[in-house]
């Protein structure tokens, strides 16, 4: 078995569970923005070298 | 105490036991006489799939085992965020992390906000924290792991007033932590023992009152070569099975780490039969809520990595038992619908008699776990919302959501879809060849 998310054929239930995430998030009042932009609302700092990233880092090990 | 005194006492006390039997005879408790007092103990990393009764046979867990056959037992514990201060946070206000802001280790977690101790507290009852806290945090630009050795102050301690408590530590064999008036003692050998018989003591104190105990454990959480030795005894690495989720080349080394890890389990799972066995002694069993779990649990070498924060369920599930007799009664009651973090408090209050307060974003599945049914939950929210440390960007951390259902994994990141699993067809997650990065 495999990671199902790119196969057609389970499009269907990907659809299903994204609807149930989407609930969820709104619910929860979570716009799933990245990283930076919470870190800048809640006033905080990166620890070390946290903040650094590849600018494609979403693409690597995906 | 004079002898008319003696004479009322002992007559609402009689008075008080003959109700509760005779409500035991009909076979149930509508609403406990006396408050329940509640126990909650909690590990740290100590995921689902290293537990006997959940199917492990390596690992030595008798107590727990046993335990779990007198407890509502859940299949599908889910921590909201896999680390440490989050879930934390999670736990005590009933709130998703993006609510109450502690969605990154050693953030300080907000004075005012209610949470458990505070609400068991205003009902009346005793509250007492042992071990590990991890929610006082440091000041913006302050070194960030300053406040780890710092005591936290009264103000901060969010309604507990027992309190023998470190903000963070994991050198379990040599270990201090800070009393109520902030001065600095010492837990003699392995802190968790020392912890549990603190525990004990306190709970022997406080079996004439309700009283809410949190009992926080450091172990099994990494250093992983730390137990005490006859424990590591127990355990032959070249014996144990390792997961077919972790790559050839880590197998020996996950065998070895293993080892160790299940040695302070069994470590642990010994300090919940003391407090067990305590608990009976004390005559407050069936009036207890005891509960065990985990913040969240470790990859051990699964997809060739360690600890946390991923969203692959060596990462995000849990073990969870809630034992309460008078209440649930003592057969075993097999739950399979998710629960996530901010649900625990809601249940806890609802299994109490007490009103949830507002700001609480978790489910009460109290009726559920007195009715003997499913929870009727579909789903358990999954979260990173800024990768760091260990799982840093340039560890391979990326921003997540997903859900985990009873049978599914489905995850997203800030690209889209990213994982979907049938955990029923595929339990280990396995991935096309080359797809993860070994960190």
């Amino acid at each position: 078995m495999h990671n199902l998310v790119d196969m057609p054929q389970f499009s269907q239930l990907k659809n299903h569970l994204d609807g149930i995430l989407a609930a969820k998030l709104k619910a929860t009042n979570d716009e799933f923005l990245p990283a930076d932009d919470y870190m800048e609302k809640w006033n905080y700092l990166y620890d070390r070298k946290d903040s650094l990233r590849k600018e494609n880092y979403l693409e690597l090990n995906r | 105490m004079n002898f008319y005194k003696t004479l009322i006492l002992c007559s609402i006390l009689l008075l008080g036991f003959s109700c509760k039997e005779q409500a035991k005879e009909e076979g149930k408790i509508e609403k406990a006489t006396v408050p329940p007092n509640v126990v909650f103990i909690l590990a740290d990393q100590w995921r689902a799939q290293s537990i006997g009764y959940l199917g492990n046979e390596d690992v030595i867990t008798p107590n727990l085992d046993s335990l779990s056959k007198q407890s509502a037992v859940f299949h599908n514990a889910v921590t909201v965020m896999a680390v440490c201060a989050p879930w934390r946070g999670s736990f005590i206000s009933g709130q998703y992390p993006l609510t109450h802001g502690v969605f990154y280790n050693d953030k300080p977690f907000p004075t005012e906000a209610t949470t458990i101790a505070k609400i068991y507290k205003k009902a009346g009852y005793q509250t007492g924290y042992i071990g590990k806290w991890h929610l006082n945090g440091h000041e913006r630009g302050e070194e960030h792991f300053s406040a780890r050795n710092k005591p936290v102050p009264k103000e901060r301690r969010q309604g507990f007033d027992y309190w023998k408590v470190r903000e963070v530590t994991h050198n379990y064999n040599d270990s201090f932590y800070f009393d109520e008036e902030n001065q600095k003692q010492f837990w003699e050998g392995y802190d968790a023992f020392s912890q549990t018989d603190s525990a004990i003591s306190y709970i022997n104190k406080n079996k004439d009152n309700p009283f809410l105990l949190v009992l926080s454990w450091g172990p099994p959480h990494d250093p992983y070569h730390t137990a005490p030795e006859e424990y590591k005894q127990m355990y032959d690495a070249s014996k144990l099975h390792v997961r077919p989720n972790v790559p050839e080349d880590f197998k020996d080394s996950a065998r070895n780490v293993m080892a160790n890890y299940y040695a302070h389990c069994t470590a642990l799972d010994y300090s919940v039969g003391r407090l067990l066995a305590a608990i009976e002694e004390a005559g407050v069993a069936d009036n207890t809520i005891f509960v065990f779990t985990s913040e969240h649990g470790d990859m051990l070498m699964s997809k060739g990595v360690l600890k946390k924060q991923r969203p692959w369920d060596e990462s995000i599930k849990v073990p969870l038992l809630i034992r309460y007799p008078d209440k649930l009664g003592k057969t075993p009651h097999q739950i399979y619908d998710p629960i996530n973090t901010p649900d625990l408090l809601p249940t806890l209050l609802g299994l109490s008699d007490l009103e949830i307060p507002h700001s609480i974003e978790g489910t009460d599945f109290s009726k559920a776990l007195i009715d003997g049914d499913e929870l009727g939950n579909e789903a358990a929210l999954i979260m990173l919302p800024v990768p760091f440390h260990e799982w840093q960007f340039m560890n391979g951390g990326r921003e997540f959501r997903g859900v985990r259902t009873k049978k599914y994994t489905y995850v997203k990141d800030l690209l889209g879809p990213w994982l979907l699993y049938d955990n029923e067809q595929d339990p280990y997650q396995n991935a096309q060849p080359g797809r993860y990065a070994s960190v």
